[in-house]
């Protein structure tokens, strides 16, 4: 441990951690930019300059390590003085639009710049405005990327190369010129973006946002010949009461279907119930493998941004890939074939959309597999923010909604399919499911804690009956990549490629609380705990579903339907 | 052709072409080398004027040193590492074989200024011409020597020498967060010890003559000789070998140089476009590291611009921000946009679209990259203007604003 003095407060930390650590853990906030704490230390903001006695100059506080009996002081009038300009001077090259006017801003909520005036008190800004031309790359369908809102803190080149393994972003050009872009220009959608949208998630500023669809999907509501017909991913409820200050990981499930009955949706369904048919397919499909000794590990397929880096970087492991679509595909099917049939509607009449936490899925929905004679599985993907501001715009306050429940047939769901939210709980669900389909007997314990948790990767040995099965669960797809060296060693593999998984996905609120995985992820076991069925092959509509459609898992109906036949292809489609 | 007062001596170090200075370097052996250096004070001539064993010394005990060569010579107004590189290539090579036996180091690398493609040419010719004393070197100093010849991709902030490792590396060249130092940890993550193309080719003199010898000259913390590149409004531009301390920068510009050809001298630029510039009264200042420091100025790479009266202070403001504006490596917030501000203001007053307040802003911004920019090139940027505000604040207030 060291001992160090930052404002005469005596502080004590463990070596090697930085003064802005340091100082943060005695709850005096640096202001910062580029500094982010999962990221390496970039150095470029300089806003984090602080004084050590005895040492000359202004060090930034991000990057230098804390020395025993070390006398920093954070703010003092000079320290503030110099502050200031560095954020005028970003302030002032700055799309003419800002000049810190937050009120007319759609990105204020998020924006650390307004934070940060806020915090530094910023009363003026004395710089002269410089006009500033910035391009908008709108190639990915998944993400849209404003480089004139852009201040190159490098925040979104770290994530995407340290956190995703991905590298696509990268400082380009130079001197006054110099900007976040992608290798020759070619835009974010001609590159191998996954479209994750981790970047989306640390941007300070909302340079990089999502695809919006909002007003495709407000058109196809009122337009009175399409039924509309809208599914929600399994970790949404955990997360949307943050957009309305509510804390992370309460679910509100009740209160979201009550506002996206009011908005007008036809049809209200919970994504968990094809989170059940996935694991039902899954698991018949690892039990196939298993016993016939055909190609392994299985590795799950239910992540589109996993999907797309296994295209991209891990060719070689495209026939370990789970044929099975995700449950935001395979709800989309049943959508435009079992229901549209039950209801007596044309596919083409219905508009299916999904609430996920995800912007890779904007860029799933539109891939040629998932497209059959020009019916989409699902036209608009809306994620979680997106909601929360269709909600907000009604002018709803959504955790003071009334309860509402979701339509059947779909109607029931388990908690197997709820911890598809989070990273592990595809493995838990299908385990707890293929144990008994296996063992024909129930199993002693429901929780396998060994995949449970936000490590990056997890891994345990199961034992069916005698039967040991090796399994390994990643999320991140750094993490993933270093798994996936040794894929070799396991029987069945979970990837998921954001942090914490879905929870953590690029679609989710914005959040600086570094804790806020950690609440998210408690409130959604907690839920499963409370929940009347846990095994997804108990449920009930599930087993109604095959019976009266597809027949069994792995059935002709559940390949046409569910999975993906076609070999793998980049799906790179031009907008 | 320019007039070389003293170079001549400079050059002729190594007269005979055998490596005489480098087989006596392997005679004392690293050690008494390195006590050698010590004790002539030689200090980077690349700018910084830090301690040249001070630096080896970080990387003394380490296997793998790098040793990395300067030779990206991009500070406006300066040629010296050209000249040696065109006229004296056997002497920078010698010193270089002398540093790497001396460093133990085994990868080396001469970083040469992409634009210099005569100074190429004759180094590749020395290379060719010492071919067999090269292979004595590598069979029986320094097995596993490697001289590695590198063109730069022409980014000024390469003189950094983290940037320039960056580049080396075939990334970005923006400088890095320090510490870690490169002596500690550079190219690849070994350690490094860069130096100015200037220097190395002090080893074989100080080998020569003895570190005793070459301490004599000049004065405290300015050991040596040093190369002035004159150029500007003078008669006689060219370079000049002046011994550090014992000469002024009047005597410079009117001995040496034979002062200014029409019209009266207006101020002096004393080390290339990140010092600070000295008015026709503050000339009589002796020329080493340490007088320039005090005068609030630097000697930076011995680059002397003179600029006379035709020259309008606002107009070389505007030049100089310009050039750093365009320079900047773009990571750090105060260099990018603090040099874009004042390029910016300096352009409104030029257009007379100015305000007086203007000059408060400017050095404000050059305050904030002195203090908080990352690397060297920030922290000197606002040097020049800055101080050409000061003494002629009528050319910026005049009739502009």
């Amino acid at each position: 441990m060291i001992t160090l003095k930052i404002n005469d407060k005596s502080v004590k930390v463990t070596e090697g951690t930085s003064i802005f650590e340091a100082a943060e853990s005695i709850g005096c906030k640096i202001p910062a930019l580029c500094y982010h704490r999962d990221l390496s230390v970039y150095g470029g903001c300089r806003l984090c300059i602080v004084e050590i006695k005895g040492r000359a100059g202004f060090p930034i506080s991000c990057a230098t390590p804390v020395e025993e009996g070390m006398e920093v002081l954070t703010h003092t009038p000079e320290i503030c003085e110099l502050r200031k300009n560095i954020f005028d001077l970003i302030i002032a090259y700055y799309p003419f639009e800002c000049q810190l006017k937050c009120d007319s801003c759609a990105t204020n909520k998020i924006c650390e710049l307004r934070q940060l005036a806020e915090e530094m008190e910023i009363n003026e800004l004395k710089f002269v405005p410089i006009a500033r031309q910035g391009e908008m790359d709108d190639s990915s369908l998944a993400l849209k990327f404003d480089s004139s809102r852009c201040i190159n803190c490098g925040r979104c080149v770290r994530v995407c190369r340290e956190v995703q393994h991905v590298g696509i972003l990268t400082p380009s050009r130079r001197g006054p010129a110099t900007q976040v872009s992608t290798f020759m220009d070619k835009g974010m959608g001609n590159v191998d973006c996954t479209g994750c949208g981790q970047c989306l998630l640390v941007c300070p500023v909302g340079a990089i946002q999502e695809n919006f669809e909002i007003n495709q999907v407000l058109a196809a509501i009122a337009d009175p010949k399409k039924h509309v017909v809208v599914q929600v991913a399994p970790s949404v409820r955990f997360t949307i009461g943050e957009e309305f200050g509510e804390k992370a990981g309460v679910n509100l499930e009740k209160q979201m279907v009550t506002a996206l009955r009011k908005l007008n949706f036809d049809q209200i369904f919970d994504t968990v119930f094809s989170a059940d048919l996935t694991i039902m397919e899954e698991s018949a499909e690892f039990i196939k493998r298993f016993t016939e000794g055909a190609k392994l590990p299985l590795i799950s397929s239910c992540c589109p941004g996993w999907i797309r880096f296994a295209e991209d970087h891990l060719p070689e492991l495209k026939d370990n890939l789970s044929t099975c679509k995700s449950p935001q595909q395979m709800f989309g099917a049943l959508l435009k074939s079992y229901y549209a049939e039950k209801k007596g509607l044309e596919p083409k009449d219905i508009v299916s959309v999904s609430v996920m936490p995800c912007t890779a899925k904007k860029a799933e929905c539109m891939r040629p597999e998932m497209i059959e004679n020009g019916i989409y599985d699902v036209d608009y993907v809306l994620t979680t923010r997106e909601l929360a501001s269709m909600i907000q715009s009604r002018g709803m306050h959504l955790p003071e909604l009334p309860e509402g429940k979701y339509d059947a047939p779909f109607g029931i769901t388990t908690g197997a399919g709820l911890l598809f939210g989070v990273s592990g709980g595809v493995m838990e669900a299908a385990l707890r499911t293929a144990y008994e389909l296996i063992t024909k007997e129930e199993l002693p314990k429901i929780e396998f804690d060994d995949v449970r948790g936000l490590k990056g990767i997890k891994s345990a040995e199961i034992d069916i009956k005698g039967t040991k099965i090796k399994v390994a669960v990643a999320n991140g797809l750094e993490n993933s990549w270093q798994l996936l060296k040794h894929a070799d060693d396991y029987h069945f593999i979970e990837i998921m490629a954001c942090t914490g998984g879905c929870i953590g996905g690029g679609g989710q609120p914005i959040s600086r609380d570094p804790d806020v995985l950690q609440k998210r992820k408690n409130g959604l076991y907690k839920d499963d705990k409370n929940m009347k069925l846990r095994k997804s092959h108990k449920n009930p509509a599930i087993q109604q579903l095959y019976k009266e459609f597809l027949g069994h898992p792995l059935s002709e109906k559940s390949h046409h339907y569910l999975h993906i036949n076609a070999d793998l292809q980049s799906p790179f489609i031009p907008k | 052709m320019p007039e070389h007062k003293y170079l001549k001596k400079f050059i002729e170090a190594s007269p005979s072409g055998d490596f005489a200075n480098l087989r006596k370097a392997v005679e004392y052996g690293r050690d008494k080398c390195l006590n050698e250096l010590e004790i002539s004070g030689l200090v980077g001539r690349g700018g910084a004027g830090f301690s040249t064993a001070a630096k080896w010394k970080f990387a003394w005990n380490s296997p793998d040193v790098v040793l990395i060569c300067n030779g990206d010579e991009g500070e406006p107004g300066s040629f010296k590492d050209r000249y040696i590189l065109e006229n004296g290539a056997f002497l920078l090579l010698e010193g270089l074989l002398i540093s790497a036996f001396m460093l133990n180091s085994s990868e080396v690398y001469l970083y040469i200024r992409d634009e210099y493609k005569d100074a190429l040419e004759a180094f590749h010719k020395c290379l060719d011409d010492n071919l067999d004393l090269i292979v004595w070197y590598c069979e029986q100093v320094n097995p596993g020597f490697e001289l590695k010849v590198v063109c730069g991709g022409g980014a000024y902030v390469c003189g950094d020498e983290t940037s320039l490792i960056n580049s080396l590396e075939g990334k970005r060249p923006h400088s890095r967060i320090k510490p870690p130092y490169p002596a500690e940890k550079g190219l690849r993550g070994l350690p490094t010890i860069v130096n100015n193309v200037e220097t190395l080719s002090n080893l074989p003199l100080i080998i020569r003559d003895g570190g005793e010898k070459f301490s004599s000259m000049g004065v405290e913390g300015s050991r040596g000789s040093k190369l002035i590149c004159l150029s500007g409004n003078v008669e006689k531009p060219g370079l000049y070998e002046i011994e550090m301390g014992k000469i002024t920068l009047e005597e410079i510009i009117y001995t040496l140089g034979g002062g200014c050809p029409n019209g009266k001298l207006k101020f002096v630029i004393p080390g290339g476009t990140s010092t600070a510039v000295l008015a026709p009264d503050g000339l009589k200042i002796a020329v080493d590291y340490g007088s320039l420091r005090k005068a609030g100025t630097s000697l930076g790479t011995g680059a002397v611009i003179v600029a006379d009266e035709s020259v309008d202070a606002l107009d070389a403001a505007c030049n100089a921000a310009d050039f750093f504006m365009s320079e900047t490596c773009g990571i750090c917030f105060p260099c990018k946009e603090g040099n874009r501000q004042i390029d910016h203001l300096l352009n409104l007053i030029r257009q007379g679209k100015g305000q007086e307040s203007y000059l408060k802003l400017i050095q404000d911004v050059a305050l904030t990259a002195s203090c908080a920019a990352r690397c060297g090139l920030g922290q000197s940027c606002g040097n020049m203007v800055t101080s050409l505000i000061d003494k002629f604040r009528t050319d910026f207030v005049g009739a502009k604003l």
